[in-house]
């Protein structure tokens, strides 16, 4: 029998845990170090890769060999060339990494921190999109996981804060995640042990990992008043590790102080925690705006939320919390270990789908009272024709089939027509989007392909589509013509191609450290 | 009483008759009213509406109860009123300090449910009404029924019971002169460009409406009088046999003797409205107006950073072509060869326009203002909206935008009435292929289209929907727009730095 196993896939750390006897989550430290999290860094020596904070070791010496952010590369189709030291568009490298490579590396090494690990529940952002969640569960194959399912972040971390004992927890409440390189923004009501979310934003692109950019800029600005020379931001990934350092202190600290090695020289610099909470204004702004949107979707204001409950490594700033009071109106809630409440949460869930009777009585009973209603973080629909009442034309558009915040599981069918006499055939696109979205442009064509319809028929035959959302996420479409009974069926989920069999043949050749 | 308007939906569900008053409808509840009038045809090719393919499949297998349940129900619906009526006058009674007003909702109420009881035994003819309402988030004219559709069985009968329910529209606001209105939006006319719609419906003895119920609807903007300010417009509904034929909005009978075609029933309302924009007429009329003041307008958006460039131009030429293969209208033009005469005609007469326009330019005699007010008066909303989506193709034409160039479009944008959220939209899409947006502080408050007249909230809120709209493109998998969006994001977040938002 399989151990009940969360993991969260994280943007600068990462972690795994699982249900103790109790019930109970439990963060699995590493075998080396006793760390519960570890690094997402990844260093690749031929054959053999080292994962976690000892790949960091090589960050100055062979930096081109280090692989860093991997999740913020999840949905682009890039690869990690190791000769180029940096994510590109080239093909026909001889070596490297897609994104979902290099985190089945740290699946791999997480996997190895216990035994039992067959399947288990991975978390992802709130707003990745479905072509990131794919290359999630494509890296789970290569590193020899089932996954469960998956699970947005800032909702298993308030399934943690609501399933843990002496914490209280309750009613509309709203958790801040602000992790190393995604910031999700969640509202979920909270009644005992039950949660059902409500709404959730986010920003792929804004976490701890940029506001060490902007401290390596303050390095760069006093190195260049000190020495007239600039420091090589762009190809040294030593700055940004002693930015993270500098980052730290500043959370408790005043002022720090870090030495610079430049094309002048080393250098000790000061940096004060007045000087990078200015420097991390504009994130701050965004992160601000995002709380706004959240609570007007939701129609609540900020009066209405219980309790904000913090997530992620980045909380731990004090800007980032007198930010939160001041929009708030009250300080966060500081109940759990801001690094730990995702993973716990996704070993909670990974408890909730599992069999009764791969679970003990202590287990059952832990679980018996928790419950979890997610919602759809996405628009999805379709294209098609539409009269455009500000051009009076008949422009192509994308028509949504779900809401954004639907209640998961989630079933629609909407009707649509043939347009042309003697139409043989009918496009079936899958579109995915943020916002509300009739723009072409701007949405995602997850999937696309055509449906065979009969021929010689009249215009304005019927077809119906069918968009299935389950609980985790996994969409199903079908298309049908209601006279023919034609269909198109779409599941997304990772394919087997040929493709995927070589990367995870490729994987299997390389030993993790 | 909530017990009881259940029990009438399930009563009129089972008997295969519509009720339900709704005030906003979707096309998708329209789709449903016309599912339960077993309408054959699809309302819109473009539109949407749920199946209730099982529901129908239930209702088929309880059939043979349907006799008792529906005895079952009229006694129940009989003495739920009596109790209720009843109640209520005894809550009058007790109610010392009740208001007059709400004895009349009281008696308003009673007096409802007795016309629903009497409807169902003394059902009328068909009658229609046509309202104002949202389908599908477009403003649209609902026409609805009521009453019981009275056609001869016998009649029927060659077509299977099927008749085919057409709808034109008519301008009866000069009452010697009815107008059939027309249309050349796809799906809202007939093959000779008349604005209208039909569709086959199957009639059963006894069917009909037993309450205000949609029969078709006309989005607003395809509904276009041949004049602006009041308009008579009358909206007419036939039912025939399938194969007759229309000419003008009229049914055209051929053959009386054998009765192949044939009108079963008019019926026809008549409506006032106040319309804002030119009429068809109107608009035959200023076309060229419009398309010149258009043409100058993008000629000057073009010379706002002092120079033209010939992919500007080339912008302006395009749109001319395009305007006279688009005309709305073209299917009233003369014959290919006048077309032709008349097309070179335009062409010297655009080609003399550009050059005088741009001497007025180069000498600072163009009257932007005068421009702009012609338009007003001249051009409907959609030739507007297309006026503004050619300066947004200048402005993107030449892969940057300048601080002068988006300045002058939100102007123009304001100043011709334009909703400015529509017009934000259109503007975010140009941009999205815009290499370089110019570096000055000035451009980044104008390319969110922040004017200084706002307060410093709506300045924040303004940014954070625009914030909020490239935020979700940063995930887009063109690279361009992706890269562009996070641009955007950061312009907008130090903006409302900048505010302090």
């Amino acid at each position: 029998m399989g151990k009940v196993i969360g993991i969260d896939l994280g943007t600068t750390f990462s972690a795994i845990a699982s249900l103790d006897d109790m019930g109970n989550p439990e963060v699995i430290p590493s075998i080396e170090d006793n760390r519960k999290i570890t690094a997402s860094v990844i260093y690749v020596d031929g054959k053999n890769a080292i994962v976690g904070d000892k790949a960091l070791d090589y960050i100055v010496d062979k930096p081109k060999q280090v692989i860093t952010e991997t999740k913020r590369q999840m949905e682009n189709d890039v690869v990690y060339s190791i000769d180029q030291g940096k994510w590109t568009k080239d093909e026909n490298l001889t070596e490297s990494f897609t994104p979902a490579q290099a985190s089945s590396l740290i699946l791999k090494k997480l996997k190895d921190y216990t035994s039992e690990v067959t399947s288990a529940v991975i978390t992802v952002p709130a707003m990745f999109a479905e072509s990131a969640r794919q290359a999630t569960l494509e890296a789970a194959k290569m590193a020899g996981i089932e996954v469960i399912e998956l699970i947005n972040e800032p909702t298993a971390a308030v399934l943690h804060y609501a399933s843990l004992p002496g914490v209280e927890v309750g009613g509309r409440v709203m958790i801040y995640d602000l992790g190393g390189g995604t910031f999700d923004v969640t509202i979920a009501e909270v009644k005992n042990k039950k949660v059902d979310v409500i709404t959730s934003r986010g920003d792929k692109y804004l976490g701890g990992k940029d506001f060490d950019v902007e401290i390596t800029k303050l390095m760069n600005k006093k190195y260049k008043e000190k020495h007239n020379v600039e420091l090589d931001l762009n190809n040294n990934k030593e700055y940004i590790k002693k930015a993270e350092d500098v980052k730290k202190n500043l959370s408790v600290k005043e002022k720090t102080s870090v030495q610079i090695n430049g094309a002048k020289g080393s250098f000790d610099i000061e940096i004060t925690r007045e000087e990078f909470e200015e420097s991390i204004q504009t994130y701050l702004e965004k992160t601000k705006m995002l709380i706004e949107e959240t609570l007007e979707s939701s129609g609540m204001k900020p009066s209405r939320i219980s309790q904000t409950l913090l997530v992620g490594g980045s909380t731990r700033i004090p800007a980032v919390v007198q930010s939160i009071t001041k929009l708030m109106g009250k300080p966060p809630v500081k109940g759990v270990n801001v690094d730990e409440a995702v993973v716990c949460g996704a070993a909670v869930y990974a408890g909730l789908k599992t069999e009764d009777k791969s679970l003990n009585k202590k287990q059952q009973e832990a679980l018996a009272q928790v419950e979890l209603t997610d919602v759809c973080n996405f628009f999805m629909g379709t294209l098609a024709l539409v009269n455009d009442p500000n051009t009076n034309r008949q422009v192509m558009a994308n028509t949504t089939i779900i809401k954004r915040d639907t209640k998961l599981p989630a079933s629609v069918t909407k009707r649509y027509f043939t347009i042309h006499e003697g139409q043989e055939e009918i496009d079936c696109s899958v579109t995915q989007s943020e916002g509300f979205e009739d723009n072409v442009e701007f949405v995602n064509v997850i999937h696309k392909e055509l449906l065979k319809l009969p021929k010689n028929r009249p215009a304005k035959q019927p077809v119906d589509i069918t968009y299935s959302y389950d609980s985790s996420g996994k969409i199903h479409c079908l298309f049908t013509d209601v006279e023919s009974g034609n269909k198109h069926e779409i599941e997304l989920k990772p394919h087997t191609t040929k493709e995927l069999d070589k990367q995870i043949k490729e994987v299997e050749k390389i030993i993790v450290e | 009483m909530l017990r009881s308007i259940i029990i009438l939906l399930l009563f009129f569900s089972f008997s295969n008759i519509s009720f339900g008053e709704q005030k906003t409808l979707t096309s998708e509840e329209l789709g449903k009213t016309f599912e339960k009038l077993k309408f054959k045809k699809a309302l819109q090719k473009n539109y949407k509406r749920t199946q209730e393919d099982k529901f129908k499949d239930f209702l088929k297998k309880f059939r043979p109860f349907l006799i008792f349940i529906f005895i079952m129900i009229v006694f129940s619906i009989s003495r739920s009123l009596k109790n209720e009526s009843k109640k209520e006058e005894e809550e009058i009674d007790d109610s010392s300090d009740s208001t007059i007003q709400k004895s009349i909702e009281r008696f308003k109420k009673k007096k409802e449910g007795e016309e629903i009881l009497n409807e169902i035994d003394n059902p009328k003819s068909l009658k229609v009404k046509v309202e104002k309402e949202k389908i599908e988030n477009i403003l649209s004219y609902v026409i609805k029924g009521k009453g019981i559709i009275n056609i001869d069985d016998k009649l029927l009968e060659k077509d299977n019971n099927l008749a085919k329910f057409s709808i034109y529209v008519f301008d009866t606001t000069d009452s010697k002169n009815k107008i059939p209105l027309t249309s050349n939006s796809e799906g809202w006319h007939d093959e000779e460009y008349i604005l209208s719609n039909s569709r086959e419906m199957k009639i059963n003895y006894g069917e009909g409406f037993w309450t205000w119920t949609p029969i078709f609807y006309f989005p607003e903007f395809v509904l276009v009088p041949p004049y602006k300010g009041k308009r008579k417009i009358e909206f007419k509904i036939y039912a025939t046999s399938l194969n007759t034929k229309f000419s003008k909005g009229a049914a055209v009978v051929k053959n009386k003797k054998i009765k192949t075609d044939k009108t079963y029933l008019t019926i026809s309302e008549t409506m006032e409205i106040q319309y804002e924009e030119p009429g068809y007429e109107e608009f035959k009329e200023f076309a060229d107006d419009v398309n010149e003041r258009t043409v100058q307008l993008g000629l000057a958006l073009a010379y706002s950073d002092g120079h033209m460039d010939q992919r500007e131009i080339n912008i302006i030429k395009d749109w001319v072509d395009t305007q006279y293969h688009w005309s709305m209208f073209d299917y009233l033009s003369d014959d290919d060869e006048k077309s032709k005469d008349k097309q070179n005609k335009e062409k010297i007469k655009f080609s003399f326009l550009l050059k005088n326009t741009y001497d007025q330019l180069r000498d600072n005699r163009l009257s932007l203002s005068g421009i702009i007010k012609d338009l007003n008066t001249k051009a409907t909303k959609v030739q507007k909206y297309d006026a503004i989506q050619l300066l947004l193709n200048i402005a993107g034409s030449d892969e940057k935008l300048g601080i002068k160039e988006d300045q002058l479009l939100n102007k123009t944008a304001r100043a011709l009435n334009l909703d400015i959220e529509q017009f934000q939209k259109m503007k975010n899409t140009a941009i999205a292929s815009i290499e370089n947006i110019e570096h000055s502080e000035q451009i980044n408050e104008s390319v969110f289209g922040i004017v200084e007249s706002m307060s410093n909230a709506e300045k924040c809120k303004l940014l954070r929907k625009e914030y909020t709209r490239w935020n979700a493109q940063t995930n887009n998998s063109n690279e361009n727009i992706k890269i562009k969006a996070k641009k955007m994001v950061e312009l907008a977040a130090e903006l409302r730095k900048k505010y302090k938002c």
